[in-house]
Parts: C-alpha cells; sequence; structure tokens
C-alpha cells in the first residue's frame, strides 16, 4: 500500500521532471557541448557575520540528435546465478540479458560473467556481432551454488578491460539477489573497487532484485564508481530496469568528468554534499563517470564565507570542467565563475535568494539526514531516527512552500516530503525492515546520484 | 557240509576294516588346506601392500601435479603483482617529489589507494591531514602516520630501498621474480648498502581495515621516501581476473576446488566444484612475498586416500584364481591320495579274504583226508567203499582250491598274462551238469533246488574250462548269497554263434544302481562282519574270463533275486557232424 504511493510519487515526480529539463535545455544551447551553469544559493549575503552558503555546479548533457551514430558501449553484464535466482529469478534476468543483447549494435562490445560460488565468463568481451551464440549462451544460465560476489565483478571488470577504450562507455552491470559470501564481501572492499574501476573508466551499475542482497554494498559500488543503483522487489520488472540502464547507458554524451572549484582565500570549502569529494585547501574536486543525453547534473557544495563590505562584490571561486565529448570524441573544457555580493538590507539578500539552489541543497541535505536515519535505526535508535525523518520531511515540506512561492516547480522536493513522511512511519515496522532498508538506500542513492531511473520508473529524458 | 566247514570265528579279526586309517585323510585334508591357505593369505597380504604402495604412490603423484599446478598459479599472481610493480615504480621514478604530483598519481592511477611522502625522519609530508573532518579519511590519515612512523629509519647511505618492515612474514619458498637473490634482508643491509633501488623487494606488508594491504616504496638519494598504499580491492581484483574461471578450471584441475585463501584463511577467490570446507587440502603452498601470509590450496572432491573397490578388482581377480588353482590342486592330491588308501585297504581286506576261501577246502582236504587214513588202518570193503568217497571229496576240494587259486592268478597278473581260450569240441549242456554234480552235496546241504532247462546239447568248439570257471563263479556266489532263496535254475541255449547260458536265483537280487558295480574287482554289497566270507573278485574274474572267450556276463534286470546271463561266442563243430 505504502509502496504503491511510493511507486505513485515517483511517476508524478518524474513526469514533473521532464517539463523542467526540457525549459532547461534552450535552443540556443550548443548541442554538442554540455553547458555549465555555476550559482550560488545566496547570491547575495548579510554583511557583518561569517555565513554558510551553497555552491551549485550544474552540468547539462547535450541532446542527441536522432539516427545519429551513438557511442558505442563495451559492456559486462555480470549476473547471480546462485541457488536464490532460481525459477522466476533467473528466468527474467534472462529474458532481461537477451532483450539487452538485442538493443546492441554490431560496433558494441559485450561480455557476459555468471557467477555463484565460482565464476564463469559465459561470453568473453566479444563483438555483439556474434548474437546468436551470445544468446544461446545466456539461454543455458542454470541458477545453483553461492554468491562470489567480487571475483564476479572482478571477472566482469576484466572483460571490460580487455576493449577498455575512452571512445567506448565502459560499463559493468551487476545483478545479485543474494548476500555476497564467497570472498571480499564488506561494503567497504566493494566500495574501494569501484573508485579504483571509475578511474580506469569504468562505472558498475548493481542491480538489486528481490530482498536479499546487500544494499550497502550495492549502494557504495555503484555509487563509488558513478553506476546506478535499482532495488527491483519485483523480478517482473527487470525487463524494464535492463532497458532503461541500457538507455541511460546508450545515451552517454560525456565521460571522464572533472569537476575542479578553485574558491578565493576568503572562502572555505566545507564538504561536497551526499558524496565524498577531494578537498585540499581551495581546492575542490570531484570525478564523475558519465553524463547522460539530456541529463541535468548538479553538486552543492558547502561554503564558509568571511563577510565583505556592504554592496561589494567578490569573486567565490573558478569552477573548471573537463570532460570527454563522446559525440566528437574530445577533450573539452569548460570554465565559469560566480560573485557574491554583500548587502546591509535582510529583504534585498532574501528577495535575491536563488529558489532554485535552495532547493537542490535542502534535497541533498535531506539526503544526509536520511543516511543518519538508517545508522540510527541500525543502531536500534528507532525514536530518534523516526523524529529525523519526520524533521526531513517538515523542512522539505517548508522548501517545497518557498518554491511554490517563487513559481520554481520541483517535484522532487515535494516527492522528498513524501518519502521522509513516509519512512519515519514505517522505520519503526520491524517486520518490513529488510525492505524499509532497501528503500532508504536506494532513495539515498537516487538523490545523491540523481539517478535517472527506479524500477518501474520511466527514464527521465 | 556246513557241519564240517570250520566256523568264521577266527576271521573277524582279520576283516575287520581298520578304521583308524580314516583320520589319515582328515590329516592329510587339514595339511593340505593350510598349505593351500599360508600361501594365499601371503600373497593375499604382500598384494594389500602392493596395492597401498600403489596408491601412496598415486596419491603422491596426484599431490605434486596438484602442488606444481598451485605453484604455475602462484606464478601468474607473482606476475600480476610484478606488473603492478613495474608500472608503479616507472610511475613513481617519473614523478616529482611534490603534492601536485602525487595528489595527481592517487587521483589518475587505480591501483593506487593513497601515495605518502614521508622525511628522513619518518615524518609524513604528504598527504595533509584533512578537511572537513570526514571520519574515514580521517581514520586513513591516521594510519597513514603510523605506515610513516613504522618505516625503518634507513643507515647512513640512505639509497638502500626499504625493506619488508611491518608484519611481513620472512618465509619465502622461492625467490619471487621482484626479489634479488641475496640471502637475508639483514645481512645485506649490513654489509653492502647496495646503490640499486630494485635490489631488494620495495614491499611492505601491512594490516588495517580488512587485513592485508600493500605497500611500495621509493627511497630517493636524499633520504626522502615516497609511498604507495595500494587499492586492496584492486590488486585483489586483478589476482581473481588473472585466475582461471570455473570453465578454464574445470578443464584444468576437474575433480576439485581451488581457493585461494588469505592470512586468516578466508576465501578471497576459488573455482572448480564445490568441496567439503572441513577436508583437509591435498596441497596448500604459501604465496611469495610479499603475499606470502597467503595461500593457494586444492581440495579434492572426494578425500584422497578413498580409493574405490574397483581399483583392486585386478587384484583380487588373479588371486581368486590362484586360490582356485591352489584349490583343484589340493583337491586332486587329496582325492588321489585318498584312491590310493581306499585301493591298499582293498588289497589289505583282498588278502585276508583270499586266505580264509583257502583256509576252507584246506581244512577239508586235511579233514578227509585224515579221514582216509583212519578209514585205511581199518581197511574191509565197507570202508574201502568209504575211503573211496573221502577222496572223491579230497579231490573235488583240490580241484576247487586249484581253481580259486588260478583265478587269483589270473586277475592279480592281469589280461596280458591270461591264457588265451582253448577251443575243443564239446557239449556246453554236459559241462554245465558236471560242474552241478561237482556243487550237489554243499547246494544239497544249503538246502537249494536245482533246476535246469538245458537247449545247448550239440557238440560245439568252445573252452569247456572257461565255462566251467565262470558257473562255478555264479554258482558259488548263490550258494553264497542267495541260499535263502531256495533256488538256483540254469538254462542254456546256443543261438547263432553264442553260448547263452543263464543262472538264476531266488535271493535278494541286485539294485539297478550296483548292477554294473559288482564286475568291480574287490566290490561286495555287504562287507560287514556277519557277510559270507568272498574275495569280491568271483564276478570279476568271471566277465574276464567271458571277454577273453569273446563274449560277456550281465546282470539282467529281474522282478525277483538275481540273474545273471553268461554269453560265449562259440565255432560250430564240423567234425561233430
Amino acid at each position: 500500500m505504502m509502496r504503491n504511493v511510493f511507486l505513485r510519487m515517483t511517476m508524478v515526480c518524474l513526469v514533473g521532471f521532464t517539463a523542467t529539463t526540457s525549459e532547461i535545455i534552450s535552443p540556443a544551447a550548443r548541442a554538442e557541448q554540455i553547458s555549465l551553469d555555476v550559482s550560488l544559493a545566496q547570491p547575495t549575503m548579510l554583511v557583518g557575520e561569517k555565513q554558510t552558503n551553497y555552491l551549485k555546479v550544474k552540468l547539462n548533457g547535450f541532446d542527441l540528435a536522432a539516427n545519429e551514430k551513438r557511442t558505442p558501449v563495451n559492456v559486462a553484464i555480470v549476473m547471480d546465478k546462485s541457488g536464490s535466482m532460481s525459477g522466476e529469478k533467473i528466468e527474467q534476468a534472462k529474458k532481461a540479458a537477451l532483450a539487452a543483447i538485442d538493443r546492441l549494435r554490431d560496433n558494441d562490445i559485450v561480455s557476459v560473467i555468471v557467477y555463484d560460488h565460482n565464476v564463469t565468463v559465459l561470453v568473453p568481451a566479444t563483438r555483439a556481432s556474434d548474437r546468436e551464440s551470445i544468446r544461446a549462451a545466456i539461454e543455458n544460465i542454470q541458477a545453483s551454488g553461492n554468491t562470489a560476489l567480487f571475483a564476479g565483478v572482478s571477472k566482469g571488470a576484466a572483460e571490460v578491460r580487455k576493449f577498455l577504450d575512452e571512445k567506448h562507455v565502459n560499463r559493468v552491470i551487476l545483478l545479485s539477489d543474494g548476500l555476497a559470501n564467497v570472498g571480499p564481501s564488506s561494503p567497504a572492499e566493494l566500495e574501494q573497487l569501484g573508485q579504483a574501476l571509475l578511474k580506469e573508466g569504468v562505472s558498475v551499475s548493481t542491480l538489486g532484485l528481490g530482498t536479499g542482497y546487500n544494499e550497502d554494498l550495492m549502494t557504495s559500488l555503484a555509487a563509488a564508481s558513478s553506476g546506478n543503483h535499482v532495488f527491483i522487489e519485483n523480478a517482473d520488472n527487470l525487463i524494464a530496469v535492463f532497458n532503461n540502464e541500457f538507455d541511460d547507458l546508450l545515451s552517454v554524451v560525456a565521460s571522464d568528468i572533472e569537476l575542479k572549484i578553485h574558491l578565493s582565500p576568503e572562502m572555505r570549502p566545507v564538504r561536497m554534499l551526499g558524496t565524498p569529494a577531494d578537498i585540499h585547501g581551495q581546492q575542490v574536486r570531484w570525478v564523475l563517470g558519465q553524463l547522460y543525453a539530456r541529463q541535468e547534473r548538479y553538486f552543492i557544495l558547502e561554503v564558509e564565507m568571511t563577510s565583505g563590505e556592504n554592496n561589494s562584490e567578490r569573486l567565490v571561486g573558478d569552477v573548471n570542467v573537463s570532460y570527454r565529448n563522446m559525440h566528437t570524441q574530445t577533450k573539452d573544457r569548460l570554465a565559469s565563475q560566480v560573485n557574491v555580493r554583500f548587502s546591509d538590507s535582510k529583504e534585498k539578500v532574501e528577495a535575491d535568494t536563488n529558489v532554485e539552489a535552495l532547493a537542490f541543497s535542502a534535497l541533498q541535505l535531506a539526503a544526509e539526514r536520511n543516511r543518519e536515519a538508517t545508522a540510527l535505526r541500525d543502531s536500534g535508535k528507532i525514536e530518534e531516527a523516526k523524529k529525523l525523518l519526520a524533521l526531513n520531511s517538515a523542512e522539505l515540506g517548508r522548501v517545497s512552500i518557498i518554491c511554490k512561492i517563487n513559481n520554481f516547480a520541483c517535484p522532487d522536493i515535494e516527492l522528498g516530503c513524501t518519502i521522509n513522511k513516509l519512512q519515519s512511519e514505517q522505520v519503526g515496522d520491524m517486520g518490513n525492515w529488510n525492505v524499509n532498508r532497501k528503500r532508504m538506500r536506494e532513495y539515498q542513492s537516487q538523490v545523491t546520484n540523481q539517478q535517472s531511473y527506479g524500477e518501474t520508473g520511466k527514464n527521465k529524458k | 557240509m556246513n557241519g564240517i566247514r570250520l566256523t568264521p570265528e577266527a576271521r573277524s579279526p582279520v576283516l575287520s576294516p581298520p578304521h583308524t586309517s580314516a583320520a589319515m585323510p582328515l590329516r592329510t585334508t587339514f595339511a593340505m588346506l593350510l598349505l593351500i591357505v599360508a600361501p594365499l593369505a601371503l600373497l593375499g597380504w604382500i598384494g594389500m601392500v602392493a596395492v597401498r604402495e600403489q596408491r601412496d604412490e598415486a596419491d603422491r603423484q596426484v599431490r605434486s601435479l596438484a602442488e606444481s599446478r598451485l605453484g604455475e598459479l602462484s606464478n601468474v599472481i607473482d606476475m600480476q603483482l610484478a606488473n603492478i610493480q613495474r608500472q608503479l615504480q616507472t610511475r613513481l621514478a617519473e614523478i616529482s617529489q611534490t603534492p601536485e604530483d602525487l595528489q595527481d598519481l592517487e587521483r589518475n592511477n587505480p591501483y593506487v589507494r593513497s601515495t605518502l611522502w614521508v622525511s628522513p625522519r619518518g615524518q609524513l609530508l604528504y598527504p595533509q591531514p584533512p578537511v572537513g573532518g570526514e571520519p574515514t579519511k580521517t581514520a586513513l590519515y591516521n594510519d597513514l602516520l603510523q605506515l610513516a612512523r613504522q618505516r625503518p629509519a634507513l643507515p647512513a647511505a640512505a639509497a638502500v630501498q626499504t625493506a619488508n618492515v611491518g608484519r611481513m612474514q620472512s618465509q619465502s619458498l622461492s625467490p619471487t621474480p621482484v626479489q634479488s637473490a641475496k640471502p637475508t634482508k639483514s645481512q645485506s643491509l649490513l654489509t653492502e648498502p647496495s646503490q640499486n633501488s630494485f635490489s631488494q623487494t620495495p614491499w611492505q606488508d601491512w594490516y588495517i581495515d580488512q587485513g592485508l594491504q600493500l605497500v611500495l616504496w621509493r627511497t630517493t638519494d636524499d633520504g626522502f621516501a615516497m609511498g604507495i598504499l595500494l587499492e586492496r580491492s584492486r590488486w585483489m581484483s586483478e589476482i581473481i581476473a588473472a585466475l582461471p574461471d570455473a570453465r578454464l578450471g574445470s578443464r584444468e584441475i576437474q575433480m576439485g576446488t581451488t581457493i585461494l585463501d588469505d592470512a586468516n584463511g578466508y576465501a578471497i577467490y576459488q573455482w572448480g566444484l564445490e568441496a567439503e570446507k572441513t577436508l583437509t587440502p591435498l596441497a596448500s603452498i604459501p604465496l611469495a612475498p610479499p603475499l606470502a601470509s597467503w595461500r593457494l590450496k586444492y581440495l579434492p572432491v572426494e578425500p584422497i586416500g578413498r580409493h574405490t573397490w574397483a581399483e583392486s578388482i585386478p587384484l583380487i581377480a588373479s588371486l581368486a584364481s590362484l586360490g582356485l588353482v591352489l584349490l583343484a590342486v589340493g583337491g586332486y592330491v587329496i582325492s588321489s591320495t585318498a584312491r590310493q588308501l581306499r585301493i591298499a585297504r582293498q588289497h589289505v581286506s583282498f588278502a585276508s579274504q583270499v586266505s580264509h576261501e583257502l583256509r576252507t577246502p584246506l581244512t577239508n582236504i586235511r579233514l578227509y583226508s585224515e579221514m582216509a587214513r583212519l578209514d585205511l588202518e581199518r581197511l574191509d570193503s565197507e570202508h574201502l567203499k568209504r575211503v573211496s568217497e573221502r577222496l572223491n571229496v579230497i579231490d573235488a576240494e583240490s580241484k576247487r582250491l586249484s581253481r580259486l587259486i588260478s583265478g587269483v592268478l589270473e586277475f592279480v597278473q592281469g589280461k596280458s598274462k591270461a591264457r588265451p581260450p582253448r577251443y575243443q569240441s564239446a557239449i556246453p549242456d554236459s559241462i554245465i551238469q558236471q560242474v552241478l554234480i561237482q556243487f550237489a552235496p554243499s547246494l544239497a546241504n544249503a538246502q537249494i533246488q536245482v533246476s535246469t532247462k538245458l537247449a545247448a546239447s550239440q557238440a560245439v568248439l568252445f573252452d569247456p574250462d572257461i565255462l566251467e570257471q565262470i558257473l562255478v563263479n555264479l554258482i558259488n556266489n548263490v550258494e553264497k548269497y542267495a541260499a535263502n532263496g531256495r533256488a538256483l535254475d540254469i538254462q542254456s541255449s546256443v543261438e547263432g554263434n553264442d553260448l547263452l547260458v543263464t543262472v538264476s536265483d531266488c535271493g535278494p537280487g541286485i539294485s539297478v544302481r550296483n548292477r554294473r558295480r559288482v564286475f568291480k574287482p574287490y566290490v561286495r554289497l555287504d562287507d560287514s562282519i556277519t557277510a559270507p566270507s568272498g574275495t569280491g573278485l568271483g564276478l570279476t574274474i568271471a566277465q574276464s574270463a567271458a571277454k577273453r572267450h569273446g563274449g560277456e556276463v550281465v546282470a539282467l534286470d529281474v522282478a525277483q533275486g538275481s540273474s545273471f546271463r553268461v554269453r560265449l561266442a562259440i565255432h560250430q563243430d564240423q567234425q561233430g557232424k
């Protein structure tokens, strides 16, 4: 019941988002360049106080024209075939994989790896032109045994590495329904693997099937490697999820995106919201695996600013973005700056609020608190978790009202408000904690990574 | 005549069969069995030992095979690490000792989790303490501080590469490609501080987080050191990717599972069939440094040493056939011994029977000659007549004795020395009558009625002695064994070239089973003490005599008593016609 509400909300959100993004992509924007937009939540600040401000960096993926030659992909499909997958799950997984194979073009590279306690490289990295033998190999998969997840991903990555090429979109798609119980199996180890893979330009998308998998492990692996994470409760949705994942995969317009922010001396970088970033002195660095066509991706940097004089303007910092343009196959750069103004007029400060940046900052902050709530619930502090989630909901509700007043449509905020409220009510439910925890992790992961799709959600694009 | 004959009181001790001889075959059997069982047991034992040794040898071979296979795999891992080492060392040599370069390496190289820059005094110059107070980063920084301190101070000649410090195990079975051939670290450090930075292992083993971490060091001439804390998951992943997957693995070692274990015995990677974890591995080798605390293990699905019976089938089969041969030989020896023993026993019995047979007529001869001598002393006409009668008896008994002896002799001497038949013209019926006259007194004595139906009154050519011999033996049998039938019937006829004489009685008869056996020498159907005396040769003698004469004696199948038919080949007497 609750889940249904959540799903409906997801749909609403996604439909709403489509409207927003189409507005952002103006016809004037260069079609073959991603666009960079830097703004502050409070462009004007009150004089006299040391204050916290939020710097929002937004990247927009350009649109791929229809009929255009898309970037070839180099994908490893890593499938759990342990005993728990037997029955409907493995059949749906096979269908999903087969449907995915059909979408590939001849110059794409694909490999199929299955694992139980063993790992089998079913289809070593090969051109997708050899469809028949790939299909046959997938159709013969039988489920049995344990779950050697780390080794499965390792072998998958090794297959991708065989044809590792920055002209390809390199990805491992991991489908698992069970706890890793053979080989390294801590979330930290998988996260580190994900980080290392991202450095090589390989992302890992993790699809958690059913309620038996380790959501911490799967979300860390996806987040660390700039991949997607989906919690698939119902195996029937597997094909749709695979489809969405391939939609993403086939629409990558930029990769190896490196974001560097150099802050002015009066500014102190505090943290990147929702995700760990490299902060060294005034330098902030963040890496993103890829940007999809028409995708809007933003980062919020919390900055502490010392006050300037009234009506003065000051440079906050330079923002540099370098990325590989998958359309032109060139290494492109973008640069931007942002200034902050100081004023002693409170009204002026409030009037000058950047609602969009404020809303997204609030969303990311709420996702952080949502993580904290999960941790509280894990340590048995149910009441505190409940309170924190309720606070989240209330805060997002407040921001939602601000958005409405300023005529800024941000369904993500409303959705977040509802979800946090629901989670606050459900966090004490002992019986369904396993499922609810997976939903919380999925929500956190999707907010942080601004993922384009969910289990049943249509693609945002 | 019965009254005159000596009572058989004397023969019982002689005739009583020596049953003590039965104990002998038992002993022999036992000895023979011992002779069979002992070598069989010995053979079996030797066979088992041979099989066990064969198995041990096979196990050893399998084990060394598995070990060499694990060694190959260990080399694969070594090569991966050496590859990583080469790449990273090249990078370390390229970059300058600046935070920017170190940071760049850290950010872009997937193998690098963190770089370090340490002053000669062990001070951590890079990385800087993290901003923002994120707990994981702070924890890592603190660990790196400790790592920098744990790096041992170098001797004055500062170019020596840092060696194994930390908790690295020093055992090394085979020198890795990255290691120098120098015997030990301490020696080389003390004696010859080398200028070559690759002369010693640049690796350091270090334990934080999930376990073993690898640190690669490079020390520059000024005593500063640059280190790389490797991304554990990345090099593990690379090692796993280089090892076989289930398909490749199953082709190589089909019967078990191969496991890469970390220092705590936790499986990092495994492939092959799923074996019982509790089993002791067939082969287990440590990896080369810096992964010396890790092990490669091979576990067979079935524990080695649990062999199937099928392997022993050739041995069991050969043992069984050998046993059968031994049993057959033993059986043959035992049965032939038993046969010889029986023959010997029959001979003893025969000798005593013969002497007994001979004593009866001899006693009669002595008796009648004594009586004749007494009669001679009182000679008158009446006595003269009685002397003549007595002499007749003596004559008859002498003839009987002589027949007996010649019959026995004939048998003992065998067929080769037997006399060929002497054909002469005679009337068979008159020969039969003569024999009956001869037996008349004893038959009358035994109250046996004689009936005859003789139809061979023509003179033909045959050997009367042989006919007489046969008839005497047959009638003798009737007298001895069928006296209670009180009847003797003799029929004769000539059919073609055969003379047929049938001697029948109304005695106990001969069972069908024994009808052929009775013709065998020494066979007496009733060999008990109370049985009438006899040699067991009568029918044998009669039969061999008949055969000598081109004929035979057969026991006929009759309802009551017994009936023997004698057939002799005769020639028609041309002169008589």
